[in-house]
């Protein structure tokens, strides 16, 4: 009996035209490509933190796993359409070779070759119909969907179609002497109804018809929405490879273009699937800040500067919209509104980071001078001149701890362990308690620690956010000085800023810094508690709830070392809100947001606030100084006072000190 | 249209808390922040935005010393062209007719239509500097101007008086004017910007080289002197409130409406 296998070309003439059609749309889709790809090449290189994760990687591009994430439905269509299309399509490519190379497409192979291009056949409808239901049925929220989204999943699924087609009216047509195992074209071949003529002339239109659609895919490849495909698995790879955006200034002044390579690879990763936009907390409040919006207008502004030609024009001229261009209204342009919590990024199942792209637009905002909020111009030049955002005199900084024995460095102290206040520590009257509370808790430690005084600078971390880069490199520098003259090993702060941005940008500034262990002060609390070397007594059962500042949780990872602390002061129960942890939402400060006017509807700390009303705790514990100061305001506009209170982490472990809390 | 901005470099004492030297011949100011005076950064902020709408060049002068180099670099970060320093010693406690005799060799040494000053300076405050100029150098001036309008070789401008009233002027150029705050919103100056102008040359000019005999600039014009320095005692009237902050914010209210502030 003959082996099973398929003709090529059966019932099909003028190869040389479909070949001919072949080699056109395979150079219009690498033409793309390597447009994409120069385009990619004109951003600036980032560098490397060191560190490869392939497993990550891998799971992410071909198991859809951050696509998974929160929406398993959304993961099984990504699935059925990729996996789907990727079978097919090298299925196809097989089966040239087998044409024109090694003829191994036989026997038991071809059966099973045939079958398993049946299932990806019904796979990739199936995804496509979940996409349209989602999209047009379910309307999943806010999604947004734009008319190339509709013209994608109908090519797709016109091809799938047209590629059931042919295979029915060819086994319709064709007496096989063994049985193909495709269900589908079985099934096809027996409803149609057709005459063996018949067939055979169905077959061979639809075949010129599945073929012209399947070129036209390849050669739209590149301009379309599917240039994801390339895109965000080459993002996910340098996510992997750990690329960040840190340039040395000398590096910045030589830059010659606005964007980086990954920024650009950003831009044509994102398929405007509004992930980020759900969970933006200047979205949630109504503000004019989208992520999508940002990185959709990044890219069409970058790519025609560029001179990517051949990109969809529609809609084009919004490229030079407020999100890039000389925005009219600087106060109301959305690249100010950014919180950089981070939520975004770690939300998008291509780890595109708007947040870092909007950086880099603030920096030319910043550069360029002129399209910079007053008041963020006002905080800078605070910090140019007094070291600090307040305008606190450098001879207050000092004043926090007025009543207080506590060993300055740049008075003479010698200790190795370094205190970092933090500004807004050490100049609101408030706050001063916070830094009060963590000196108490120290000494009855017998924790010791000295603080550099009127050597301690602005750590900068916003500062950088904002995008003044020169500012923030001139301060850094000012602090790592002064952390490498008096000899420091270990730095706690209870800012998370001041953490975040030491243990990050410092440390890829200065090799000192990668020598020097940083502890956010609920970190060094943990310790001090697990060792039971301070004994908490109970000032009362309180329920409170813990709210992650963004520094500290999802942009370092910190959960369980405040929620450690909580759980070890006795009378104190934690409640989490519905947003904890990795989900947090920001209290709205971060980023240089807590110089730039809200929105005018319900402020980000005032929902924050409410949610924590919600939980039924009195307290809302936090461990950041711009957290306390926007929730401790939006208790107040928001009416909640007498209902809940907002504290630091160390003040509620100061207060349960033994005999109170003591200087 | 040709145009020389007076700056000057000032001890930021607005929140400061300020402390006599003991002699009470001026303020210790180790640990004050310093930058370019208020008014002059508008000054420099109208050049630049006249010469960005009618063209020509932008320069700065300052009378100081190598300390002073940085409020020149920032304005030339801010779109300055050129900037010049003078720098003698004997402007070392000169009044505001020895800086103006500088300055006024500075503006015979080009040909500006136009020169800016600050209204005033955060330090001392005389607010001279700009007139006596204008009387060195024979041409007209206006001060606290908030706005101007270049017309070929006109130029109209409104002053800021009291009882918000304004004043309109036409001034043949070249002309003086001293700059109110409010003129505009000076933009931001980036480290970044400052830095890609740190290699252009600021020429320091000593006075004999524009043409000032040491005799008659600095100190040695002065026709000011001062006489003390001192804070003044505090007064009887202020009343400490006390309270509740909404207890102090009711006694607040009543204080204002009592005194005709609200209706």
């Amino acid at each position: 009996m003959q082996q099973p296998f398929r003709e090529i070309f059966w019932n099909i003439g003028y190869h040389y035209i479909f070949y001919s059609l072949a080699a056109v749309a395979t150079a219009i889709c690498l033409y793309g490509l390597l447009r994409r790809w120069q385009f990619w090449r004109s951003g600036w290189r980032e560098k490397r933190d060191g560190g490869f994760d392939p497993g990550l990687v891998l799971q992410r591009i071909f198991l859809n796993t951050s696509i998974f994430k929160g929406d398993p439905l959304g993961g099984i269509t990504h699935v059925c359409i990729m996996w789907g299309f990727l079978i097919l399509f090298f299925g196809t490519a097989l089966s040239t070779i087998d044409h024109w190379m090694i003829s191994y497409l036989r026997g038991d192979l071809y059966l099973a070759y045939a079958f398993v291009l049946d299932v990806a056949g019904v796979a990739l409808m199936a995804g496509v119909a979940l996409a349209y239901l989602r999209r047009y049925v379910f309307k999943r929220e806010k999604m947004v969907t734009i008319a190339r989204d509709t013209t994608v999943l109908a090519l797709l699924f016109f091809i799938a179609l047209t590629g059931f087609m042919v295979e029915g009216f060819r086994l319709r047509a064709e007496t096989l002497p063994w049985r193909e195992p495709s269900p589908v074209g079985q099934w096809i071949a027996g409803v149609s109804g057709l005459s063996v003529p018949e067939a055979l002339a169905a077959h061979r239109l639809w075949w010129w018809i599945h073929a012209a659609a399947s070129l036209f895919l390849i050669a739209y490849f590149p301009f379309s929405k599917f240039i994801h495909v390339f895109a965000a698995s080459v993002n996910l790879t340098l996510e992997g490879m750990r690329f960040n955006s840190y340039l040395s200034l000398e590096e910045r002044e030589a830059l010659k273009s606005d964007f980086s390579f990954r920024h650009l690879v950003m831009c044509d990763a994102c398929t405007q699937c509004n992930r980020c936009a759900v969970v933006c907390p200047s979205s949630i409040a109504k503000e004019p800040l989208s992520p999508r919006k940002v990185i959709d207008e990044t890219g069409r502004f970058a790519r025609r500067k560029g001179g990517f030609g051949l990109m969809p024009r529609r809609a084009g001229e919004a490229a030079l919209s407020k999100a890039l261009a000389k925005a009219n209204a600087v106060e109301g342009d959305p690249v100010w509104f950014c919180t950089t919590c981070g939520h975004c990024r770690r939300e998008c199942p291509s780890a595109i980071s708007p947040m870092d792209v909007i950086r880099e637009i603030r920096a030319a905002r910043v550069e360029g001078g002129e399209d910079v909020p007053v008041n963020i111009q006002e905080m800078l030049e605070s910090v140019y001149k007094f070291k600090n955002p307040w305008q606190g005199a450098k001879g207050k900084r000092m004043d926090w701890a007025s009543g207080l024995d506590v060993p300055v460095l740049s008075e003479g102290a010698k200790e190795s362990r370094c205190f970092y206040v933090g500004c807004t520590f050490a100049y609101d009257s408030r706050l001063q308690e916070v830094p009060r509370s963590a000196v108490a808790i120290f000494k009855a430690a017998g924790l010791r620690f000295a603080v550099l005084g009127k050597d301690e600078a602005c750590c900068s971390e916003f500062i950088r956010g904002v995008g003044e880069d020169g500012l923030f490199t001139e301060l850094a520098a000012g602090n790592v000085d002064a952390f490498d003259r008096y000899g420091i090993t270990e730095i706690v702060t209870p800012c998370p800023h001041g953490f975040h941005t030491f243990t990050n940008e410092y440390a890829r500034m200065r090799p000192s810094m990668k020598e020097r262990r940083v502890l956010h002060v609920s970190q060094a609390l943990e310790t001090i508690l697990a060792s039971g070397s301070l004994a908490l007594e109970n000032r009362g059962e309180r329920t409170v709830t813990f709210h992650d500042p963004c520094l500290l949780g999802r942009r370092n990872g910190i959960y369980d070392a405040p929620r450690n602390v909580l759980k070890s002061i006795p009378g104190v129960r934690l409640v989490e809100m519905a947003r904890s942890r990795e989900k947090s939402l920001c209290c709205g400060g971060g980023g240089g947001r807590m110089w730039v006017e809200a929105g005018e509807g319900e402020k980000i700390a005032e929902i924050r606030v409410r949610e924590a009303v919600g939980t039924g705790a009195g307290t809302i514990v936090t461990a950041c100084p711009f957290c306390f100061s926007n929730m401790d305001d939006a208790v107040k506009t928001a009416g909640f006072e007498g209902r809940i209170v907002v504290k630091d982490i160390t003040e509620l472990v100061a207060e349960s000190l033994p005999g109170g809390k003591a200087g | 249209m040709e145009i020389l901005v007076c700056v000057k470099k000032v001890p930021d004492t607005a929140d400061a808390e300020v402390v006599l030297k003991q002699d009470g011949t001026g303020i210790k100011e180790d640990d004050l922040a310093s930058g370019i005076n208020e008014w002059d950064n508008y000054a420099v902020e109208e050049a630049i935005r006249i010469k960005e709408t009618h063209g020509g060049t932008v320069t700065v002068a300052t009378i100081g010393s190598a300390d002073s180099e940085d409020v020149l670099r920032r304005c030339l970060a801010m779109g300055a062209d050129n900037a010049i320093m003078i720098d003698d010693a004997s402007f070392k406690g000169a009044d505001p007719y020895g800086i103006a005799r500088g300055l006024c060799g500075v503006a015979g040494k080009g040909s500006y239509d136009l020169v800016l000053a600050g209204a005033q300076a955060g330090d001392d405050g005389y607010a001279m500097v700009g007139p006596v100029l204008a009387g060195y150098l024979g041409w007209p001036h206006a001060t606290l101007v908030t706005s101007i309008l270049l017309e070929g070789k006109t130029v109209t401008v409104t002053r800021e008086l009291e009882g918000g009233l304004e004043e309109m002027l036409r001034i043949e150029l070249p002309a003086v004017l001293t700059i109110q705050t409010g003129i505009n919103e000076p933009r931001y100056v980036s480290i970044m910007g400052i830095r890609k102008v740190r290699a252009k040359e600021i020429p320091v000019l000593d006075p004999a080289a524009i043409g000032l005999a040491p005799g008659e600039i600095g100190a040695n014009a002065n026709r000011i002197k001062r006489t003390g320095l001192a804070v003044p005692p505090a007064g009887k009237e202020a009343e400490m409130i006390k309270g509740t902050p909404a207890e102090i914010a009711r006694k607040i209210l009543d204080i204002v409406k009592e005194r005709g502030g609200v209706a």
